[in-house]
């Protein structure tokens, strides 16, 4: 009895022993987080280029995100291009070039709400010969408001119809980003 | 390695020249444990066939001219619970019965042994011999859920978790050859991290037994137990095939066990592989839906007179696929599948499991010894280590389709004591102590914020129970104190490392009734008392969860979830008919659940609605009822339902997540059980799942429609051999399942043939 009583109380007490509590955890590098969008407008011939940009520096939830927008002109054709950042790292990771180097996985989309005339074409393409999107030329028309969506989807099948065109209905794929953006255009 | 086969072929040899006579014979002696008085004018009878005997004032008895087979085997002794087992008779055999502590099986196959009842008072319902064996090649989850009451939270064909009357997760507590099981619980596509393949017995407890077996046994417990060790010497064991058309694959399970040359010492190991390709659903493939599942175990140990000793090892290992088009970015995505009739990713059938995916290690090793230190007292020690580790793969960008998303080790160890005393004037009882630490570990370099943070938990316990034993009726109480103290490690908003503290004591009770009117009618009734503790994720998740595109807020300042659920149960076994009605009444206080808050949050891609972790008063009432009818020799009749209502009281609305009505039956057509040594059988299964009409509005989705799906299982078995050859879901139904996660994407799989072989020898 003693003896049985005295092993349960080592086995007990050296449960303690080889455990220490709980670890402090590593820092976090983000690898995939995404917190600025920008989308620069440069318009063919003269003009300054416009800058949209969708900036979220602590990434979902948190504070909420800062949108800047310009206005755009009318009946103009502007070439666009779209840079995506991690700007929580010194110096920020240009997530874009990731985009381009697994371009067969990825393509933005664009769209506007009703009432607003913005045709656009794509401007690059992955090694199969797809559009990417990351330079487009946009077309303006009459002016008008409403807003602006830009899609990126990862994972998706480039070979669906309409999809080169721009169409995201036929996409599939998974949402890496989508912001929407208010367009004045006059 | 040659001689034991060598052993095993003779002695398999052996066994098939007596079979397929009825000239085989069962002896023994029913005596006291303690003091080998002979239990005189016991009596002993096989429930099959009806033939019994009555052991003479020796307590010796003998049944001759029997049949080989399956049979049910009763031993019954005035003041004592019955003894009843199954057991597959091959050759001569003898078995002594020790009424109040355990029946002893020199030298058989042994395929289940009840004990006396532990606690009467409990509603259980135990899964063990065939009926276990049907069951094989299946999830733990599914095997369950042939208990009525008990249901599954899926993730898909492959990742299962059972639900007891509504509560699942963190609020069923799993024990593992009584170590209770701990890995990552709270998740709802964490399946249990436990190969089916070693388990003897299956048990479902529907009461809240905290106080018995530790805190969060809020909705039930469930125990898995491996069949005792053999005693004496000689090899024994079983095969078993499982071969599926739906994933086109199948398992393979054997167990082999054997005594050593000193008397007493027993030695087991069971081992398995399971392997499954793409699941389809009626039209379409599952895509990415494939499993694969190791498992193994080894058991060494003593049994005697005077103690115990158990040393048991389990490894299980698991890869599980996770269907591709469940994969999504933002909440259009999440709404675009759900309109969508079919998934967006189809692809052609294939063995390899891609992302997103997930791994899972698991070993579990416990040492447990038992001694009889006095005529009064049983002295009995466990340790248990677990280490369980769990990766979880996303679709990523860039090359980190190999980098784990999650990557999660937690380590578990429990120690307990516990003083049994035997009957001393009708009462028995144990009284123990329980001391659970535990640490959870982020490994680094996922390259994505931790779901969860580090944690370490330290939990004590003292609990004991009393139990008035008298033959017609039996009354319990049980008491319990747990303390839980809880230290996380975590970076804070300006990315300091923080380390909040909380600890809780909480003090649980039971009490409950067993009244027999009649040997063939019993009623229960338990009203017992448990709690959890708020969890992890619960109290500090904070960021996105992908798979259910939702921004999840914890609140560092929940408090305890208590409840109190009283059982009452009536139960009827005669000959022809066997029923059980069990009615629950669960009231949850400080209930945790997610709820969405009605905002939406701003991302990078786009607005997710905000869930938040709150509390609230929760009832859930429901019922149970499971009947067994012999309507000939050759004709049975099982039906089942359950029924359950859930209610959010502070919202007046229903829980979210909550089982439907269903109703399942079976016509069983059989030969009858002593008719010689072949035997057949065939059983047409209709399940009925009512849709869920009480679910709360802020689901993504309605809930799916109710279903009907019609099994068939034809069987074959000639002595030590048995097959059978089944349908799933024959008519290829196309379904969906409220408890299912995916039913948002997908329909849930179609027509399943299989076929299932099982030796002994």
């Amino acid at each position: 009895m003693h003896k049985f009583l005295y092993y349960s109380a080592l086995l007990m007490g050296s449960i303690f022993l080889i455990t220490g509590c709980a670890k402090d955890p590593d820092p976090v590098n983000e690898t995939e987080l995404i917190t600025t969008i920008n989308m620069t407008w440069t318009p063919e011939g003269s003009g300054a280029p416009v800058l949209f940009q969708f900036r979220d520096l602590d990434g979902a939830g948190g504070s909420a995100p800062l949108i800047t927008v310009g206005d755009l002109m009318p009946n103009t054709t502007y070439s666009v291009e779209v840079e995506m950042l991690n700007e929580t790292t010194n110096p920020a990771t240009n997530i874009t070039n990731e985009i381009i180097l697994e371009g067969t996985e990825h393509q933005f989309f664009f769209a506007t709400t009703e009432g607003i005339t913005l045709s656009f074409s794509y401007d690059d393409t992955d090694t199969n010969g797809a559009p990417i999107g990351v330079k487009t030329t946009m077309f303006t028309g009459d002016a008008a408001t409403g807003k602006l969506q830009l899609t990126l989807r990862h994972d998706l099948n480039k070979g669906a119809s309409g999809v080169a065109q721009g169409d995201i209905t036929n996409a599939g794929g998974d949402t890496d980003a989508q912001v929407e953006f208010d367009l004045v255009i006059q | 390695m040659k001689r034991i086969l060598w052993i095993t072929i003779l002695v398999s040899v052996a066994f098939l020249q007596v079979q397929g006579q009825c000239s085989l014979k069962l002896s023994g002696v029913v005596q006291d444990e303690h003091d080998q008085t002979p239990l005189d004018f016991s009596t002993i009878y096989i429930l099959e066939s009806g033939r019994g005997t009555l052991a003479d004032s020796l307590g010796a008895y003998s049944l001759s001219g029997l049949c080989p087979g399956n049979m049910t085997i009763v031993c019954s002794h005035i003041g004592c619970e019955p003894i009843t087992f199954n057991i597959h008779l091959i050759r001569d055999t003898v078995i002594n019965f020790y009424p109040e502590h355990h029946v002893e099986v020199l030298d058989q196959v042994l395929t289940t042994a009840h004990r006396v009842a532990e606690a009467p008072a409990q509603t259980r319902t135990d899964l063990s011999g065939q009926e276990l064996e049907r069951l094989q090649g299946r999830s733990l989850a599914q095997m369950l859920a042939s208990v009525s009451g008990v249901s599954m939270v899926q993730t898909g064909p492959g990742i299962a978790k059972p639900m007891i009357q509504g509560l699942v997760g963190n609020r069923v507590l799993i024990v593992q050859n009584d170590v209770r099981q701990e890995g990552q619980q709270w998740g709802n596509d964490h399946a249990p991290e436990i190969d089916p393949t070693m388990a003897g017995t299956m048990t479902v407890i529907k009461g809240a037994e905290g106080v018995r077996y530790g805190p969060e046994a809020i909705g039930g417990v469930i125990l898995i137990k491996p069949d005792p060790l053999p005693r004496s010497p000689g090899i024994r064991g079983a095969l078993m095939t499982h071969l599926q058309s739906n994933g086109q694959g199948g398992k393979l399970g054997a167990q082999l066990s054997g005594g050593f040359r000193r008397p007493g010492w027993g030695w087991r190991t069971t081992g398995s592989f399971h392997i499954l390709g793409d699941q389809h659903a009626p039209g379409y493939p599952l895509s990415n839906t494939g499993n694969r599942e190791w498992g193994f175990s080894a058991q060494s140990g003593y049994t005697g007179h005077k103690g115990t000793v158990d040393l048991y090892y389990s490894l299980y290992k698991a890869t599980f696929g996770i269907l591709r088009a469940a994969h999504i970015g933002n909440l259009t995505d999440l709404q675009a599948a759900i309109s969508a009739d079919e998934p967006w990713v189809q692809t052609p059938f294939t063995y390899e499991v891609l992302n997103p995916h997930q791994e899972v290690l698991h070993h579990m090793i416990k040492l447990e010894a038992s001694r009889k230190v006095s005529s009064m007292w049983t002295l009995k020690g466990r340790y248990s280590l677990q280490i369980d580790d769990r990766q979880e793969f996303d679709v990523r960008r860039g090359d980190r389709d190999k980098i784990p998303a999650l990557d999660l080790t937690i380590i578990s160890q429990q120690g307990e004591v516990l003083a049994e005393h035997r009957p001393w004037r009708h009462f028995l009882g144990t009284i123990g102590s329980s001391t659970q630490y535990q640490s959870n570990y982020n490994v680094p370099g996922t390259g994505v914020q931790p779901l969860i943070p580090n944690f370490s938990t330290l939990t004590t316990s003292i609990f004991g129970y009393e139990r008035y034993a008298r033959p017609d009726y039996d009354l319990e109480a049980g008491v319990r104190a747990d303390y839980r103290y809880l230290r996380v490690a975590k970076f804070d908003a300006q990315n300091q490392i923080i380390h909040p503290t909380f600890d809780w004591f909480n003090i649980s009770g039971t009490l409950g009734g067993v009244y027999r009117f009649s040997p063939a009618w019993k009623a229960t009734f338990q009203i017992a008392s448990a709690f959890r503790a708020p969890g992890a994720n619960e109290l500090f998740s904070n960021g996105l969860h992908h798979a259910t595109a939702s921004l999840e807020i914890g609140d560092e300042h929940l408090q305890i979830e208590r409840s109190l659920k009283t059982v009452l149960t009536l139960k009827v076994e005669q000959s022809s008919f066997r029923a059980e009605i069990s009615g629950y009444v669960n009231p949850i206080h400080n209930f945790i659940y997610l709820r969405p808050t009605g905002d939406y949050a701003l991302t990078i891609r786009g607005a997710f609605p905000v869930f938040q972790y709150l509390q609230t008063n929760a009832l859930l009432t429901g019922v149970d009822l499971d009947v067994t009818l012999d309507i000939q020799p050759w004709l049975t009749y099982q039906g089942q339902a359950a029924l359950l209502w859930a209610d959010d009281r502070q919202q007046e609305e229903p829980l979210f997540g909550m089982p439907p009505i269903q109703f399942s039956q079976h016509v069983l057509l059989h030969t009858s059980a002593d008719k010689g040594e072949t035997q057949y059988s065939l059983d047409a299964s209709v399940r009925h799942v009512l849709r869920q009409n009480q679910s709360p509005s802020y689901d993504y989705a309605p809930a799916p429609q109710g279903y009907t799906l019609v099994g068939l299982v034809g069987e074959w078995q000639k002595g030590v051999l048995r097959v059978n050859l089944g349908v799933d879901n024959l008519f290829n139904q196309k379904y969906r399942d409220y408890l299912d996660r995916l039913r948002y994407f997908t329909d849930a799989p179609g027509r399943n043939v299989f076929i299932k072989c099982f030796y002994h020898f």
